[in-house]
């Protein structure tokens, strides 16, 4: 049978019930959604029990076969779900797989969950003969460009509307993980009135915090505002946020300052620049009022301090990882309070 | 009734009574309202900071008996029952004990079965990143489809160990550490509930030590408590809690402050009686001197959360901003060299005591910068050291004695910080001869001359180390050569360019001044690189200009006022305006034919107006708008031009620049002379005046 695309399955599954189905892919989510589908249309059709196997290197695949070939006491019908992370069954999995494939059972549906299958993978003989039986699902990832329809069409399905610069924050915060754009929505399911999602409202769930956050943070230092970016990060490190996590955050918007400053100095036009950068609309007057105050020089000392700081949080530099935060912060605000010659001092150490 | 531990006695009981984790509650108290309830939860988050309250609350909820509502009554048999930890479909398991796949299979059998008494039954799992992989996948299977009368909370401190497909069954609330200032606020109220008598700094100790974690801050006020029979003050608990003595390092850094070799000496002896750790009492003063350092820099940034805002501000308005600029960079050296001393205390004595031996005295005393808020002057230094001391650093920095040099004869320098303090002292700076006027009067003179030039101070005092610096010249690293430079400092605002104190205006715009400069600046420039110096120069030296290319942006703008603005202003209002784009093409090519009132006429050039739109009027007058502050309007015709608009008189100046430098070369002997005796031919049509 033909390979199906995730959005396919759906349809799909209403036709009739394939006897075998082999979801692969890498995005998590996706995956996990599609064995939901196939189970609940399973279920529909009577089988109503589940069997759970997990194909890791102990596993026996002798239990395979008896499961498939065992009448459930309870039930008529049953799920045999195989988890196979790697995608590779051996030798001995393989001629199971294969020769369950040649005679599937009519009262079992297999269910194997896989990552991405390699070429070679593809090619074997257990997989086609399970690509002839059943139905093969390939999870494609989404491409950070198709990730502001997927999320609108999501929270759609949730019942909720949101604002386009709302998704949009959504889609910068969560840098491609679906797993956290999905547990994202479900929250906002909770905290939306009447199902309406603003700029604001989705900036202080995404934050994962109503008080303080390290996004937050780095907007508050790119415009200037020392004193509220100096609250934020006390707030943030009252609050336990592991300084890692804050130094990732302000060292991001350090290379896409450097990245635009740089293009703009090509004579690029910053509207422009700010885009290839990755820099969103909303932020973009940010950006450029940071960049008006960091000349490029001062911006390879920040990136060389971020540095210093990275190496402080992983043990590999003798200091205070939250007082050269706070120092880099006020720099990027543009307050210097270390002379440089002692900035270069703390460095080298 | 026995006695019970603050933590237990006051654990919350229903939503309302927790104390921060707002962003939690609010979904929660959502979800139970509106009754959109996840079938598991995940509470993360660090030890005491409500994970399990949370989850307790919640199973409370779920089953009490009045109906599933954020507000369990408290009252009913199930809420006791949850309360006192005998409910039956509230199955609480410490995953930390139970790690092996047997013990979970033996938990999830009952699963499908309904609730004996209960609405839902509540899994309870803390510590849920100790399970087992198999244990997990085991778990995993009813998390996928889990039968609608089962709920599980799940409590972990380390997400990270849980696998992706449990993370993603679950809704994950990440609880957030309690601040300090959140955990005093709550031990004063139970404290007033309670009748005990405390102290308002020693919560502060307290919730500090606490370290984000609520019950570790109660079971310390217990232990706080019982340390103190009955009471709880500062000394008592800072002794129980072993931590540094805050005021010992205070201490020491006032003596610092006042430059006193013994009360510093003193106050590191009434440290030692506590037996510090002396890494740590130093790490402790960077830390202060460092957040001395944000306060100079913005006052407004320090915080309260050590208890000490008052004393960092005092002390940042007492000491000038070069020293602790030399007093921390002597600490950082200091603690990387803390272990090799044979003694920590004298280690530590002994960064103490370079920093007062560093700090230059009595050569230049710089103009200190105030802090915006304080209006008390600067108390000058006291000089402490020996008199042949002062000789020695900073000269070794030839930059600052060319700078310092520069500055008496200037007399555009008006800033009167700087004269006060020249007055002060004339004696060392003084006899230094200027080199760059030499140099200026010869302008192609190779680049050595001003290096070579008389400076009897600067070489002279170049070698003599510092007495102390003696053990360590063998010393292979040249960090120490950091200590000599310490005077950098003392030129450092100026090289920034952060303060325009010392050196007047020049310093803030050094480029237009280079640009301003004929050929003679820029050698000057190539041989000095600092922007300082070359601005010195250029306030020094009366270079014999022969030309004035004054650019007309260099004169000061008059701001034009309100109610003379007329057509004869307009180029002056243009400038101030700062039109950019494509609106500057426009407004450029305007001439300012009348007014009346605040509405202003343009005629806008016909042959200029290919790029005229429309919502031009608009802007320019947003501009003018701001420019006279009062609300002007606009209108732009297109018609013939009888005046010279900004951008004709740009024009106007670009060619006359172009003339002027084309004269200049001309004139210029060397030119002359290059003409005279080599027969060279001047391409006219190559000459372009600097910027």
């Amino acid at each position: 049978m033909p390979k199906l695309r995730a959005e396919q399955l759906g349809s799909a599954l209403t036709k009739q019930l394939a006897p075998i189905y082999l979801v692969s892919g890498e995005e998590p989510l996706l995956i996990q959604e599609c064995c939901d589908q196939i189970r609940a249309a399973a279920r529909k059709h009577g089988f109503s029990e589940r069997d759970l196997y997990h194909a890791d290197t102990s596993f026996d695949w002798g239990q395979l076969l008896a499961a498939a070939n065992s009448l459930s006491l309870f039930a008529e019908k049953k799920i045999i779900e195989l988890r196979m992370p790697s995608g590779k069954p051996g030798d001995k999995g393989g001629k199971i797989l294969q020769e369950y494939a040649e005679s599937p059972a009519p009262d079992n549906v297999l269910l194997i969950v896989t990552e991405k299958l390699d070429s070679a993978t593809q090619k074997s003989k257990w997989f086609k003969a399970i690509e002839d039986a059943g139905q093969h699902i390939q999870i494609w990832p989404i491409t950070i460009a198709q990730l502001p329809r997927w999320i609108g069409l999501r929270l759609q399905s949730a019942g909720l509307r949101a604002d386009s610069d709302a998704i949009e924050l959504l889609v910068s915060r969560i840098e491609g993980n679906l797993l956290a754009a999905a547990q994202e929505i479900e929250k906002l399911k909770l905290l939306a009135h009447n199902n309406h999602i603003s700029y604001e409202l989705m900036a202080s769930v995404v934050a994962d915090s109503a008080r303080y956050d390290v996004f937050g943070l780095a907007d508050k230092a790119l415009h200037g505002d020392a004193r509220a970016a100096v609250k934020t990060l006390q707030g943030l490190r009252s609050e336990g946020t592991e300084p890692i996590n804050v130094l990732w955050a302000i060292t991001r918007d350090i290379r896409t300052l450097i990245q635009v400053s740089q293009a703009v100095a090509q004579g690029k036009h910053f509207d422009w620049a700010a885009k290839q950068a990755g820099v969103w609309e909303k932020r973009q007057p940010l950006i450029q009022a940071a960049l008006r105050r960091l000349k490029p020089a001062h911006l390879q000392q920040l990136l060389r301090k971020a540095n210093g700081i990275d190496k402080a949080v992983k043990g590999m530099r003798n200091a205070e990882p939250w007082d050269e935060l706070l120092d880099l912060i006020l720099n990027i605000a543009g307050v210097q309070s270390l002379n440089m010659h002692n900035e270069r001092l703390s460095l080298k150490h | 009734m026995s006695y019970q531990v603050l933590a237990r006695k006051w654990r919350p009981r229903v939503f309302r009574e927790m104390v921060g984790q707002e962003h939690v509650l609010q979904a929660l108290i959502n979800a139970l309202d509106h009754n959109r309830l996840h079938h598991a939860y995940l509470f993360t988050g660090t030890r005491g900071v409500g994970k399990t309250t949370i989850a307790r609350i919640l199973a409370k909820c779920l089953n009490c008996e009045t109906g599933v509502s954020s507000e369990p009554c408290g009252q009913c048999s199930s809420c006791r029952e949850i309360a006192e930890g005998r409910f039956v479909d509230l199955i609480e398991v410490d995953a930390a004990s139970r790690t092996k796949v047997e013990d979970t299979r033996e938990l999830l059998e009952n699963v499908q079965y309904a609730p004996t008494r209960g609405r839902y039954k509540v899994y309870l799992i803390d510590e849920v990143h100790m399970l087992s992989n198999s244990s997990f996948n085991a778990l995993l299977k009813t998390l996928e489809e889990p039968p609608p009368h089962v709920k599980f909370l799940l409590a972990t401190t380390d997400p990270q160990k849980l696998p992706m497909t449990i993370l993603s069954r679950c809704l994950q609330f990440n609880l957030k550490n309690m601040n300090p200032e959140r955990i005093v606020q709550h031990l004063k109220f139970v404290l007033e509930q309670e009748l005990v008598p405390y102290e308002e700094s020693a919560l502060w100790h307290l919730g500090r030590a606490a370290d984000g974690s609520m019950r570790d801050a109660m079971s310390l006020t217990d232990q706080a408590i019982a340390y103190g029979s009955g009471k709880i003050t500062e000394s008592e608990v800072s002794a129980m809690l072993g931590t540094i003595d805050q005021t010992a390092v205070y201490d020491v850094v006032t003596a610092l402050a006042s430059y006193d070799g013994r009360a510093v000496l003193a106050a590191v002896e009434r440290m030692s009686e506590q037996a510090p750790d002396y890494a740590s009492a130093l790490a402790e003063m960077l830390a202060v001197l460092h957040r001395i350092a944000i306060a100079q820099a913005l006052p407004e940034a320090v915080d309260n959360s050590h208890g000490d805002r008052e004393r960092i501000l005092q002390l940042s308005q007492q000491m000038p901003a070069e020293d602790v600029q030399l007093f921390y960079q002597t600490a950082l050296l200091g603690r990387r060299d803390l272990p090799l001393a044979p003694d920590p205390r004298a280690g530590f004595e002994m960064v103490l005591l370079r920093m007062l031996a560093f700090k230059p005295q009595g050569v230049i005393e710089m103009p200190t910068q105030a802090l915006p808020q304080s209006n008390t002057p600067i108390k000058p230094v006291a000089p402490t050291a020996p008199a042949n001391i002062p000789a020695n650093p900073v000269v070794s920095n030839p930059v600052v004695a060319h700078v310092a040099s520069q500055i008496p004869p200037v007399p555009q320098v008006s800033a009167p910080q700087v004269q006060e303090h020249q007055a002060a002292q004339p004696t060392p700076v003084a006899q230094a001869p200027a080199p760059v006027i030499n140099q200026a009067s010869a302008p192609v003179a190779p680049a050595s001359t001003p290096l070579s030039a008389p400076q009897p101070v600067a070489p002279a005092a170049m070698p003599e180390p510092p007495p102390f610096d003696g053990p360590y010249d063998n010393v292979p690293d040249d960090e120490y050569a950091e200590y000599a430079q310490a005077p950098a400092y003392y030129e450092a605002p100026t090289v920034a360019g952060q303060d325009s104190v010392s050196v007047g205006h020049g310093v803030n715009e050094p480029k237009k001044s280079e640009a301003a400069q004929p050929p003679a600046a820029a050698i000057l420039d190539s041989v000095f690189n600092s922007p300082a110096v070359a601005a010195a120069v250029e306030t020094v030296v009366p270079v014999p200009k022969p030309i004035t290319p004054e650019p007309v942006r260099a004169k000061p703008l008059r701001k034009v006022p309100y109610e003379q603005a007329g057509p004869q202003d307009w180029t002056e209002i243009y400038l101030g305006l700062g039109v950019t784009g494509i609106l500057q093409s426009t407004v450029a090519n305007c001439q300012l034919t009348g007014r009346q009132g605040n509405t202003f006429q343009f005629v806008l050039d016909e042959n200029n107006s290919t790029l005229f739109d429309v919502s031009h009027e608009k802007r320019l007058a947003d501009l003018l708008t701001d420019y006279f502050t009062e609300a002007i309007r606009v209108s732009i015709q297109l018609g013939k031009i009888t005046a010279e608009t900004p951008a004709m008189m740009a024009i106007r100046l670009r060619e006359e620049r172009q003339l002027q430098a084309i004269d200049a070369i001309k004139n210029d002997p060397i030119v002359q002379q290059l003409i005279a005796q080599f027969g060279a031919t001047l391409r006219e049509d190559t000459i372009q005046p600097v910027n």
